[in-house]
């Protein structure tokens, strides 16, 4: 699947490299997420603006991030497409897992 | 009145998980093209990829490197019929409702969410099995 990283102080942001978190892709998203995160204490932003498509398979991909990452570190997913926030809302995930606009705000769900 | 031609519009490919994305997407596009924004093309894309994952990962293996998944879609002014039809053992792949999400708000579930998307995009669904093989008949109200 590919992530790109970038820091912005204390806080990594992700951006999965594919358009398509899918069942196909969900496996390496996971060893790409848990190998990033392994260097990084702080808390993640996943940034899905470039994900058109997601299935149960990369919903379930990102809750096992999200609670592998433990009660100490937090998750916020940002700029997000109306298709794949469909999916967030669907499944009740969004009350669980913070889903926010942008990524201003992502930073500061991060550090709050 | 047919609004996908009087027989059904009919795609296949290999049961394999690359291909499931591209099925969906040829789907998409000959909805796209017949029925416009009259469907929600987003949750019949996601809806229809579930129910061929669901093939994929717990089905295929029972027929070999030739499993094929099919689907077939049906329109009229009332509502859109989508049938995913494969050849591998027979098996209902819907068990009994209801229908609910998996996990709970302190602890959410890693999976088992396809069901209830499914349920809930579609306004019926059903397995009918057509010639021996399977087949999951999918309503969508227009």
């Amino acid at each position: 699947m590919g992530l790109q990283q970038s820091h912005h102080d204390d806080v990594l942001v992700l951006t999965p490299e594919e358009g398509r978190l899918d069942a196909q892709a969900a496996l390496g998203f996971k060893r790409d997420f848990a190998d990033a995160v392994t260097r990084h204490e702080g808390a993640v932003g996943l940034d899905l603006g470039g994900v058109s498509f997601m299935d149960s398979s990369g919903l379930g991909a990102i809750v096992a991030c999200f609670k592998g990452l433990g009660r100490g570190r937090s998750l916020v997913v940002f700029n997000v497409r109306p298709a794949v926030r469909k999916v967030f809302e669907l499944t009740r995930i969004d009350r669980v897992l913070p889903v926010v606009e942008s990524l201003d705000e992502a930073l500061l769900r991060c550090r709050s | 009145m047919s609004l996908l031609g009087a027989r059904p519009f009919r795609v296949a490919a290999p049961a394999e998980l690359s291909q499931v994305r591209l099925l969906a997407l040829a789907m998409r596009a000959v909805l796209g093209e017949a029925l416009g924004d009259r469907v929600p093309l987003d949750e019949l894309e996601l809806a229809v990829v579930e129910i061929c994952n669901n093939v994929v990962i717990h089905a295929a293996h029972t027929c070999g490197t030739q499993a094929t998944l099919e689907l077939q879609l049906q329109a009229d002014d009332a509502a859109l019929t989508i049938t995913v039809l494969d050849d591998c053992a027979v098996r209902d792949p819907l068990p009994a409702g209801p229908y609910t999400l998996p996990g709970t708000p302190d602890e959410p579930a890693e999976g088992g969410y396809g069901l209830f998307i499914i349920h809930t995009i579609f306004d019926e669904v059903a397995f009918a099995p057509i010639d021996g093989r399977n087949a999951v008949r999918c309503v969508k109200k227009l």
